[in-house]
């Protein structure tokens, strides 16, 4: 989920899947963030009660892929992935090379 | 070399060692061409085994002389080899200057090189130009050997080869280190080797040229004669070696993906179809996928994240009490199909979910089996599949299911009591 305030971006995610799927889930709210996806679910933002309501000028949680947005965000939690590497970073075979080869 | 005859010997003859050379240079080239690739560096580096490639073909002399007659330019084939070979240095640069780490004075140094390189090729053209040669006297090298604009033309075309494998070998050795598979790091050192080698023939070649312009005893004449062409073909072969290991390492990984893309589609289907919705774009026939080798990691990624995204939906579906019994059952198992309990745990987990669902029990969105049942997995895309196959492997075991169903039935039980 990310909620951004005017100060302020947070994105929370689900505990106990495993880490691959954890990191997608956290590089789908970036990929909100880079595709300036707006959506504000009231009922979301109540979930955190120190949160100011006036303060939150973005909501949106990851789910089924029901909407164009979502399905952007997915895409590009893929494509910073790939440019970044599919490899986690400590099991880089190739070093300082990697791009290379 | 000789140019008695007139239709001379220049250049590299005929053989096995050469033609496999070729063949393994152009076999990389065109790999790099079919698989581009997203980083920004292979593009240059599918250039850089293109021109190598095209300076190495262009140096034989039968294509030499092929090239020749085919175009009636005299020495064309020859020049458009040296153009190609600085051109290489060129890429080589370009990749150097790419490289991260490589900054400020490093980076003027690599800028101020390759603007030395163009106005070489410049020169390289407008001497050749000069030099007078002929279609039935094949190689100016050797008829004008001591002239001065012949001698310019060789000196300069052999500075810029070895400028370029100098970089090559100073930038190149100290990050060889951090490659981690010892293979790799062989393979790469293996280039790193070539370049030294083709420095040494820059140094041959420069010998040669100064003995044979001031009619000076020429060292490796008559029975050492094979050494400069044994120095080549050692570059070459070190080069087109130590990169096709490498190519055929990253070739491997991308096949492993693929198969693995393919081995989990029933899991996929299954999962899809007791949960569904979390299939990112249209879902295409078997055969379909089947044909299409694009994209493999792409795809293999986002058939974890889809099977991932399912198995969490489904996980609502287990109630705390379904989700202790699961552990306490994975626990006091005999039989263990696997040898890790972790994966057996939440594969029973899965399919106790999977079949509460079907079974129509209620979405519990308590969810204290989330901290009880540890996923499997890793942060990379390897881990992740494997785990993932392993998953779908445990699935079919008849412990699994039975007790799954075991879990269940005991589950629909307690609600049909509550119910009633």
């Amino acid at each position: 989920m990310w909620i951004a305030t005017d100060t302020v971006d947070y994105i929370f995610h689900a505990r106990g899947t495993s880490p691959l799927h954890r990191q997608n889930i956290v590089l789908h709210e970036i990929g909100h963030m880079l595709c300036d996806h707006t959506g504000r679910d009231a009922g979301l933002a109540q979930m955190f009660s120190r949160l100011d309501p006036a303060a939150v000028e973005r909501v949106l949680a990851r789910d089924r892929y029901s909407t164009p947005q979502e399905e952007e965000a997915e895409l590009a939690a893929a494509f910073i992935l790939e440019r970044a590497g599919w490899h986690g970073a400590d099991t880089t075979p190739f070093g300082d090379l990697d791009d290379l080869f | 070399m000789t140019c008695s005859e007139p239709v001379g010997e220049v250049g590299v003859g005929l053989s096995l060692v050469w033609l496999s050379i070729l063949a393994v240079l152009w076999l990389v080239t065109l790999l790099l061409a079919a698989f581009p690739g997203r980083s920004p560096r292979r593009r240059p580096i599918a250039l850089l085994f293109l021109f190598v490639s095209g300076a190495a073909t262009l140096g034989g002399y039968g294509v030499r002389r092929w090239l020749d007659k085919a175009t009636g330019l005299p020495d064309g084939a020859i020049l458009a080899g040296h153009i190609l070979g600085v051109a290489g240095v060129l890429t080589v640069l370009e990749l150097v200057a790419s490289l991260s780490r490589t900054t400020g004075a490093k980076q003027r140094i690599l800028r101020t090189a390759q603007s030395l390189l163009l106005v070489d090729i410049i020169l390289l053209v407008a001497l050749f130009a000069a030099i007078p040669r002929q279609l039935d006297h094949p190689d100016f090298g050797c008829w004008h050997a001591q002239s001065v604009l012949v001698v310019s033309y060789e000196v300069l075309y052999q500075a810029a080869l070895g400028t370029g494998l100098t970089v090559a070998i100073v930038l190149f050795r100290t990050r060889v280190r951090t490659v981690s598979k010892p293979l790799l790091r062989n393979a790469s050192y293996m280039i790193i080797s070539g370049f030294a080698v083709g420095l040494s023939y820059v140094a041959v070649r420069c010998l040669y040229l100064v003995t044979h312009a001031f009619a000076l005893p020429y060292p490796f004449a008559g029975r050492f004669s094979f050494v400069p062409a044994v120095l080549l073909e050692l570059m070459l072969g070190l080069f087109g070696l130590g990169t096709f290991i490498l190519g055929f390492y990253r070739i491997g990984v991308f096949l492993r993906r693929l198969f693995r893309y393919h081995r989990l589609r029933p899991l996929w289907t299954l999962l899809d179809q007791a949960a569904p919705g979390y299939v990112l774009g249209p879902v295409r026939s078997t055969w379909a996928d089947r044909l299409d080798i694009r994209g493999a990691e792409h795809r293999l990624y986002r058939r974890a994240i889809e099977i991932r995204d399912a198995q969490w939906e489904l996980s609502k579906f287990s109630s705390p009490a379904m989700t202790e019994r699961t552990i306490r059952e994975t626990q006091n198992a005999r039989h263990t199909p696997g040898h890790n309990a972790h994966l057996l745990s939440e594969t029973l987990d899965l399919e106790t979910a999977r079949r509460a669902k079907l079974a129509g029990l209620p979405r519990t969105d308590t969810r204290p089996s989330q901290d009880s049942v540890t996923w499997s997995g890793g942060i990379d895309l390897d881990s992740e599949s494997r785990a993932l196959l392993a998953i779908q492997r445990l699935r079919q075991d008849p412990w699994v299911q039975e007790t799954a169903e075991a879990i269940v039935l005991e589950a629909r039980e307690v609600s049909s009591a509550a119910n009633s």
